[in-house]
């Protein structure tokens, strides 16, 4: 598993794939900071890092895009298959590299905080939990991503189809708040937004952690589940 | 399955088998076990020369514990069966792509698995290797079901696909160390291993060259390369010169010549001269069906001797017969009078051979020329082929 580790980092960033993440991301969450906290001069730093968890629909496809799709194309998953590393080990150290280069970016965003901090009030227990409920709602992303990419050829589908059902999620998001009653219960339990909110309010939730490490493992296991049928199949 | 528990320091006692360290014993690859800090319930398989051991280990930091293990009797340790495939199907949906296959391989055995375009040679060797299972039937590598035990026996294949599996943005040096850390070679022992598989490849030079920037013919020795990465028992080969210029063809036909001499060799083609030059044993699969095997050696020893020569047929003919090495004489249309003829088969080719050019030159009778009919592979592929296709 470390050797796929190592070698899916080598390649964020021996292509452009890694550095697109980043920049974009940073470029855009600076744009946040600037609009949300620098130019009407306000230290609440929790609105701005739920406004960078929405980057996730758009960015989360690129990590991801390049994992397990296109191996066919070059030829790169007979490797794989053929080697004494389990499905559980490929989809486990692809899945940590590209938690790795998110953890990167949302670390180099804490510069953010850091601004807050020499020039306003800082509650650093407060951006904790806001990062931490971030950083959790990314991991459920990235498992997600990554189970949809395992139903598809080219990396160019695997984008867009990771960025449709991400899209998908955030309307559901909006369709779940217009709503009432049962199926509004129903789409708030399934939506990734949803539970990210008790962190965004500086609450530590145990049961918003459960729950996206629980989407997590199982969008990975699924994604082996996925795996194993395409070796099956042959496809 | 006996159950033993009797842990010593750093070696494992079983009975009167002792493991001190990894020399040893055998593993199919240099062994992460004892150099792993803490783990448990590997598998791994060592021989003492009259059996075969699977084992399941407990082992930690400083103390390894065997505590089961399972023994096979090896009548003959040196023609072990190295692969075995026991009826084995594939199916894709509707499509039967290998129907009931079975066959095995000897230790340092070259065999080719020949067949056209879409008779199931991919299909067998991604089931042999481990990169899809089968629909029923199981394949053993080395005395272990590929099904139990994925990654023992993984270990013991290097596969070189027909499509090179390569990573573009990586170099070459980078790309192998990838795949010795992929099939757990030792990590120190890593820049030596790449060092020798790169020489032996003839990939020196380019070394860190990106595997992008690398031409067909040097993709398709890097492919080769990967394969051997980890020292495998066995090598399964998928087209491995499909593609390649004849120069770059003979380079990789060289390599194989050379590797086949220590290693178990399976490799597909549908070039049957490529066979015939490298094997002694050539499969024959058609439409997912084993159409025949065949002894090459054999074919080659058995094959009938053409002799021309000027002179009275009615006289040599019956003088020919006469001979006690020769089996048969046939009349076959050539120059001057000519014969097709097959020796007994226990006879000494070289002394019937003498034999017969003693006798004709008693008879005064002058040879044109003797040589043997080459029943080329292209016969049988294609008598083999055509006549399942008639069925």
């Amino acid at each position: 598993m470390k050797a796929i580790y190592d070698r899916e980092m080598q390649g964020y960033f021996h292509s452009p794939i890694g550095f697109v993440f980043m920049g974009v991301f940073l470029t855009l969450a600076c744009v946040f900071f600037a609009l949300g906290n620098l130019l009407p001069r306000s230290g609440d730093i929790l609105t701005f890092v739920g406004q960078m968890s929405y980057l996730y629909m758009l960015l989360c496809p690129v990590l991801t895009m390049r994992l397990l799709a296109g191996g066919e194309g070059r030829g790169t998953d007979k490797l794989l298959l053929s080697s004494p590393v389990s499905l559980k080990g490929i989809v486990g150290g692809k899945f940590l590299a590209a938690l790795t280069i998110q953890g990167i970016t949302t670390a180099v965003s804490l510069v953010f905080p850091l601004l807050v901090a020499v020039y306003g009030t800082l509650y650093p227990g407060e951006m904790l939990c806001g990062y931490l409920g971030f950083f959790l709602q990314g991991c459920a992303f990235l498992a997600m991503d990554l189970f949809v990419s395992s139903f598809c050829r080219g990396t160019v589908t695997a984008f867009l189809a990771a960025f449709f059902v991400n899209f998908l999620v955030w309307l559901m998001d909006l369709w779940g708040n217009s709503l009432t009653g049962f199926m509004a219960q129903c789409l708030d339990f399934l939506s990734l937004y949803v539970r990210a909110e008790p962190f965004l309010m500086g609450q530590l939730s145990f049961a918003g952690m459960v729950y996206f490490l629980s989407v997590t493992l199982i969008f990975l296991i699924l994604t082996v589940y996925r795996l194993d049928l395409n070796r099956r199949r042959g496809v | 399955m006996a159950r033993f528990f009797q842990p010593i320091n750093g070696i494992v006692t079983i009975g009167n088998i002792c493991v001190k360290n990894e020399k040893n014993f055998r593993c199919a690859a240099p062994c992460p076990i004892f150099g792993a800090s803490a783990a448990f319930n590997r598998i791994f398989c060592f021989r003492a020369p009259n059996f075969f051991y699977e084992s399941t280990l407990l082992y930690s930091k400083n103390v390894h514990i065997l505590f089961a293990m399972h023994a096979y009797s090896v009548s003959d340790p040196g023609v072990m069966d190295m692969i075995e495939a026991e009826h084995v199907s594939k199916r894709y949906g509707r499509v039967e792509a290998v129907k009931d296959l079975s066959f095995s391989m000897k230790a340092g055995e070259i065999v080719g698995l020949l067949g056209v375009n879409g008779a199931g040679k991919t299909t067998t060797l991604n089931i042999l290797t481990g990169c899809m299972p089968p629909t029923s039937g199981r394949v053993l590598i080395d005395h272990m079901d590929l099904q139990d035990n994925p990654a023992l026996c993984r270990r013991k294949i290097g596969y070189m696909p027909e499509k090179p599996p390569l990573y573009d943005e990586m170099n070459v040096e980078e790309f192998l160390r990838f795949v010795c850390r992929l099939r757990y070679v030792e990590r120190a022992s890593i820049p030596a291993h790449i060092q020798e598989i790169l020489e032996k490849c003839g990939l020196t030079q380019v070394r860190k060259r990106l595997l992008g920037q690398l031409s067909k013919g040097f993709r398709q020795r890097v492919n080769f390369a990967q394969a051997l990465c980890a020292s495998p028992e066995v090598l399964v080969l998928d087209e491995p010169t499909v593609g390649l210029d004849p120069r770059q063809v003979q380079e990789i036909r060289g390599l194989i010549r050379d590797i086949g001499k220590e290693r178990t060799i399976l490799f597909s083609s549908h070039i049957l001269s490529e066979v015939q030059q490298l094997c002694a044993r050539a499969i024959v699969i058609h439409e997912g069906c084993i159409r025949c095997d065949v002894d090459l050696t054999r074919e080659a020893r058995e094959a009938p001797w053409i002799l021309s020569f000027l002179g009275p047929r009615d006289r040599v003919l019956p003088a020919l017969r006469s001979l006690p090495c020769i089996r048969s004489v046939r009349e076959t249309p050539g120059e001057g009078v000519s014969v097709l003829l097959s020796w007994e088969a226990s006879a000494d080719t070289k002394a019937c051979r003498v034999k017969l050019f003693s006798l004709l030159s008693a008879m005064e009778v002058p040879i044109l020329s003797l040589t043997q009919q080459k029943q080329g592979l292209e016969e049988i592929f294609l008598r083999e082929t055509q006549e399942a296709e008639s069925v």
